[in-house]
C-alpha cells in the first residue's frame, strides 16, 4: 500500500461540523470512498439530529495507513466548522494539537474567540464568499472537500473527481455547467490549503 | 472459515442486509426507524421488483419483503414465516424495539427461530436517532419472559456481517429468538468489510414448524401458547431453563486480551470495546498492567471466559454508553460464583449513557482513576 | 371465568356415538381427545368452530390448513382440531397468518379471533391486511363483549344488550362511543374481489356456507376473505336461553347479515 498522507502522518482524524443541508455528510463520504479506493484504511461516522435539514450535522472521518480499531474519536487532527450552531457540543473535541478551520462568513466572531481558546492553530477561510462569488452557494461543500484533500493526500483529487462525477451524473445531465462548477470548486479549495 | 473474499467500503446497515442475504434469509418484515432504516431499504433493493424478485443465493427461492403497518406486524409476520419454515428476519431500534418485544416474547415462548437486527439509538424514549448502548436490557431480557434468547454484540462492521450470518444459523440450530445488537454508529457508519460467502458447512437448513408433516394420518402440531395451571407453565419454563443452560455452553462467546499479567480488566461490549481495545494497547505501551474482556454474546454470557478474566484481579472497570446495563448482566453472573477471588474484585465504572466513547476518553479515565 | 366441563365420556361411548349416528357426529377434522371442549355452556364459539370444521371437511383441506387463534376465548380452541395450530394475542394473529401465507402460499391459512383483537387492540392489522389484500381468511367472532376477561365493554357492545362490567349503565354512546361495524368498515376500504360477510350463529347452515365461501375464496387465490360471526355470550351477558336469543335478535338489527364480493 502506498501511504502518502500529508506531513508523513500514519493516520488523520477529521471532524466536520456543519448543519443539515450543507452537504457535510456528502463530502465526508466522498473523501472516505476515495481514500478506501486508494487502499487507505478508512472509517466514517455521520452524526446528526432528527431534522432532515437545518440541525447540527457532524462527520467523524479517519484515514489511516494502518487498521482502524475505533471509529469514534475525541481528538481530531483537523476540525472544520461551517456553522455557529450548537458550538458547545463540539468545542470539547478540539485539542491543542487540532488544526481548526472555520468559515469567516458562516461562523460568528464570538465563536471564533471560543475556538481560539481551545487551540493555537485556528485559521479562517473565505470558502463561502469564494463559492458564492466565483461559483455558486451550492459549491460550498465541494470547495471544503478540496480543502480537506489538502489535509489528507493531494493525490486523492483524481479519485475524488471520478467518484464525485459518477455520483452527480444525473444532476450534470440536467445542468451540464454543474460539472465544471464542481471541478473548479475542488481546485479552488485545494489551492486554499496548499497556499 | 471465511469463504470468497469481497472487500468493500460500505455502510453498516447495508452490510447487515447483505449478511442476511448471504445467510440464506428469504423473508423480511420491517418498519422504518432511524438508525436502522437502511437495512430495510437495502433489502428492498436486493429483492428488486416484487413482480419478478431476485433469488436467494443460498436457497434459490425468490426473496420477499413487506413494509408493515407497525413493529408488531413486523415481528409477528416474521414469526408466521418462520413457522412455515423460512428464514425470516426483521430490524428495529428504540421505541420500535419496545413494540417488537411483544413478538419476541411470543417467539421466546414458542421457541421460534427468529432473527432481529437492532440498531440502538439514544434512550430514554424517543430521544436521539444517533447512538447508545441503552437497549441491552430490553434486547436481552425484554418482554414478559426470562431471556431465553441469544444476543450477539458485534464490535465492528466486519463482525456485524459475520455475526449476522451466524445469528441465522444459531437461531435455527437451537430454536431461540436471536438478535444482533448493533448501534447507531455501527448502522450509519461506513467502514471496511469483507462480504465473504457463508461457509456451507455452517449452514443450518430451516424446517417448517407447522405443516411439517403432510402425511395422510398425520398428528397435528398444536403449538401451545396459553396454559391453565401455574404448574403447567412452570414445567415448561424449567425445561427451557435447562435447555438454555445446556445450549449456552455451545453458544456463548467472548474475547480477551492481555489477561495473564493484568491487574485491572476493562469490560465493555459492542463498539465501545473497539475504543477499549485501542486504549488498552496504548496503556500497555506505557507499562500499565491492564487487560481487556468483552462478551460477544450478551445472552448467554460466556461464564467460564468471564471467570477466567476476573479471577484474582484487583479490579474490573466497566465502560458503557449506558448507565450500567452491561454491568448488571455481568455482576449477576459474578455474584453466582462462590469463589472469593471473583467476589472480592473491586468494581469501577465509566458510564456515558447515549454518548460515544473514544480511546482517549478511556485512557484519560484510567490515568485518573486506576493506579 | 371458568370453563365448566362435562364429565369426559369413556372411549366406547364415543366410538358408539361416532358409528351409530344417534348423536350428531363430530367433523372429521376434530381432535377427539380434546373434547369435550373448553368453552362455557351456551357459548357461540363451538357453533362457529363446528361449522368451520364441517367446511374444512367438505373442502378436504384438513392437512393443508393452519388454524391461528388469538388471545381471549378463541384461544380455548388451541387443540380443538387435528389441524396445525398456534396462538398469539391482541390481533397479531393476522400478521402471523399473513407471514405464514407469504412463506407457504399453498397452505390454507385461517386467522380466528374475537372482536377485541380484530376491532380494537389489533385493528391496524385488519385494516392493512385488507388494504394489501392478503390472501388469508379472517374469522372474527363478535359476541359484543370481552368474554375471557370477565365481560367488559367491547368495541362492538351495543346499547340494547345487558350491561357490561365496564359500562354498567349500558353503553351510552354519548359517553362511551359508537359500536364498530366490521364488514361495513372494510367495505369502504376494501379491494375489488374481496369476500366480506357477516352471519350469525343462530343459523348454522348459512354460517357454514359463508365460511366455506371464504375458504374457497382463499383457495382460489382471490385475496382477502373475511367473516364476522355474530355470536352470544350468555355466561357474561348473564342471560338465560330465551334472553340470549332475544338479545341476539336485537343485535342483528345493529349487525345485520351481510355478504359482498367487493
Amino acid at each position: 500500500m502506498n501511504c502518502n498522507l500529508s506531513d508523513n502522518q500514519k493516520s488523520i482524524k477529521i471532524m466536520l461540523v456543519g448543519e443539515g443541508g450543507q452537504g457535510v455528510q456528502t463530502i465526508a463520504k466522498l473523501l472516505a470512498k476515495a481514500a478506501f479506493a486508494k487502499d487507505y484504511h478508512t472509517s466514517y461516522i455521520p452524526n446528526f439530529g432528527t431534522e432532515q435539514r437545518g440541525g447540527i450535522s457532524i462527520a467523524f472521518l479517519q484515514v489511516a495507513c494502518e487498521e482502524i480499531v475505533s471509529p469514534k474519536f475525541v481528538d481530531p487532527n483537523v476540525f472544520i466548522i461551517l456553522s455557529s450552531r450548537d458550538i458547545n457540543r463540539t468545542l470539547r473535541y478540539i485539542t491543542k494539537n487540532t488544526t481548526v478551520i472555520y468559515d469567516k462568513y458562516l461562523v460568528k466572531k464570538e465563536i471564533v474567540e471560543k475556538l481560539k481558546k481551545q487551540s493555537p492553530t485556528v485559521v479562517g477561510v473565505d470558502a463561502f464568499e469564494l463559492a458564492t462569488e466565483k461559483l455558486s452557494e451550492r459549491s460550498l461543500n465541494i470547495l471544503i472537500l478540496g480543502i480537506l484533500i489538502g489535509f489528507v493526500d493531494c493525490t486523492l483529487i483524481e479519485k475524488i473527481t471520478e467518484i464525485m462525477d459518477k455520483k452527480f451524473q444525473k444532476y450534470y445531465d440536467k445542468k451540464p455547467e454543474l460539472k465544471k462548477l464542481n471541478h473548479e470548486a475542488l481546485t479552488l479549495g485545494l489551492n486554499l490549503t496548499t497556499a | 472459515m471465511p469463504q470468497k473474499e469481497n472487500r468493500q467500503f460500505l455502510q453498516g446497515n447495508v452490510v447487515a442486509a447483505h449478511a442476511a442475504l448471504a445467510a440464506g434469509a428469504t423473508h423480511f418484515y420491517g418498519y422504518p426507524i432511524t438508525p436502522s432504516s437502511e437495512i430495510l431499504e437495502t433489502w428492498v433493493n436486493l429483492v428488486g421488483d416484487p413482480a419478478k424478485p431476485n433469488k436467494s443465493p443460498v436457497t434459490k427461492e425468490p426473496l420477499q419483503y413487506l413494509q408493515c403497518e407497525d413493529e408488531m406486524t413486523s415481528g409477528f409476520a416474521m414469526i408466521g414465516s418462520c413457522l412455515a419454515g423460512k428464514k425470516a428476519f426483521t430490524t428495529t431500534a428504540g421505541p420500535g424495539n419496545i413494540l417488537m418485544q411483544d413478538a419476541f416474547s411470543a417467539a421466546e415462548a414458542l421457541r421460534i427461530p427468529t432473527v432481529a437486527l437492532i440498531m440502538q439509538r439514544g434512550g430514554l424514549s424517543t430521544s436521539t436517532v444517533i447512538y447508545s448502548q441503552e437497549e441491552v436490557t430490553l434486547t436481552c431480557l425484554g418482554g414478559n419472559g426470562e431471556g431465553f434468547r441469544v444476543v450477539y454484540s458485534p464490535h465492528n462492521i466486519q463482525e456485524l456481517y459475520d455475526y449476522t450470518i451466524k445469528a441465522f444459523n444459531t437461531a435455527w440450530k437451537y430454536r431461540y429468538p436471536t438478535f444482533v445488537l448493533g448501534d447507531g454508529y455501527q448502522g450509519k457508519m461506513h467502514g471496511e468489510v469483507n462480504l465473504h460467502t457463508m461457509d456451507p458447512k455452517s449452514y443450518v437448513k430451516p424446517k417448517p414448524i407447522l405443516l411439517s408433516n403432510k402425511g395422510k394420518n398425520k398428528k397435528s402440531v398444536n403449538l401451545r401458547n396459553c396454559y391453565d395451571q401455574e404448574e403447567e407453565i412452570y414445567e415448561i419454563i424449567e425445561k427451557y431453563r435447562k435447555d438454555f443452560a445446556r445450549d449456552s455452553k455451545k453458544i456463548a462467546e467472548s474475547e480477551s486480551l492481555f489477561l495473564d499479567d493484568a491487574e485491572s480488566v476493562i469490560i465493555s461490549h459492542g463498539i465501545v470495546s473497539t475504543a477499549a481495545k485501542e486504549a488498552v494497547g496504548r496503556l500497555r505501551k506505557h507499562g500499565q498492567k491492564i487487560g481487556f474482556w468483552r462478551p460477544i454474546t450478551l445472552r448467554p454470557i460466556d461464564l467460564p471466559g468471564l471467570l477466567k478474566a476476573v479471577k484474582g484481579k484487583k479490579e474490573i472497570i466497566y465502560i458503557e454508553s449506558a448507565l450500567g446495563q452491561l454491568s448488571r448482566l455481568i455482576n449477576d453472573e459474578l455474584m453466582s460464583s462462590n469463589d472469593n477471588r471473583v467476589r472480592n474484585v473491586r468494581i469501577k465504572t465509566m458510564f456515558k449513557p447515549a454518548l460515544g466513547i473514544s480511546p482517549r476518553d478511556i485512557t484519560d479515565f484510567i490515568s485518573k482513576n486506576v493506579s | 371465568m371458568s370453563a365448566r366441563r362435562r364429565p369426559p365420556k369413556n372411549k366406547s361411548s364415543q366410538k358408539n356415538s361416532a358409528s351409530n349416528s344417534v348423536l350428531p357426529s363430530f367433523p372429521k377434522c376434530y381432535k377427539k381427545n380434546s373434547k369435550p371442549h373448553k368453552f362455557c355452556p351456551g357459548c357461540g364459539h363451538p357453533i362457529v368452530l363446528k361449522m368451520l370444521g364441517q367446511a374444512i371437511d367438505e373442502l378436504k383441506i384438513q392437512n393443508k390448513s393452519v388454524f391461528l387463534i388469538d388471545i381471549g376465548c378463541s384461544l380455548l380452541a388451541w387443540d380443538f382440531y387435528n389441524i396445525d395450530t398456534t396462538q398469539t394475542h391482541h390481533g397479531r394473529t393476522i400478521p402471523v397468518a399473513l407471514g405464514f401465507k407469504r412463506a407457504n402460499p399453498e397452505a390454507v391459512v385461517i386467522a380466528y379471533l374475537g372482536d377485541g383483537g380484530a376491532y380494537s387492540i389489533g385493528m391496524q392489522h385488519l385494516v392493512h391486511a385488507t388494504l394489501r389484500n392478503e390472501n388469508i381468511t379472517t374469522i372474527v367472532v363478535n359476541n359484543m363483549n370481552y368474554g375471557m376477561t370477565g365481560g367488559q365493554m367491547a368495541p362492538t357492545t351495543i346499547t340494547e344488550q345487558p350491561p357490561t362490567t365496564t359500562a354498567p349503565f349500558g353503553r351510552k354512546e354519548k359517553y362511551l362511543g359508537t359500536p364498530l361495524k366490521g364488514p361495513e368498515m372494510l367495505e369502504k376500504i376494501g379491494v375489488p374481489g374481496q369476500y366480506i360477510a357477516r352471519m350469525s350463529v343462530d343459523v348454522p347452515p348459512q354460517l357454514k356456507l359463508t365460511l366455506k365461501k371464504a375458504l374457497q375464496h382463499q383457495m382460489d387465490k382471490k385475496g382477502f376473505s373475511f367473516v364476522e360471526a355474530l355470536s352470544y355470550c350468555p355466561n357474561n351477558w348473564k342471560t338465560n336461553a330465551a334472553e340470549t336469543i332475544a338479545t341476539l335478535q336485537k343485535a342483528k338489527q345493529e349487525f345485520p347479515t351481510y355478504e359482498k364480493e367487493l
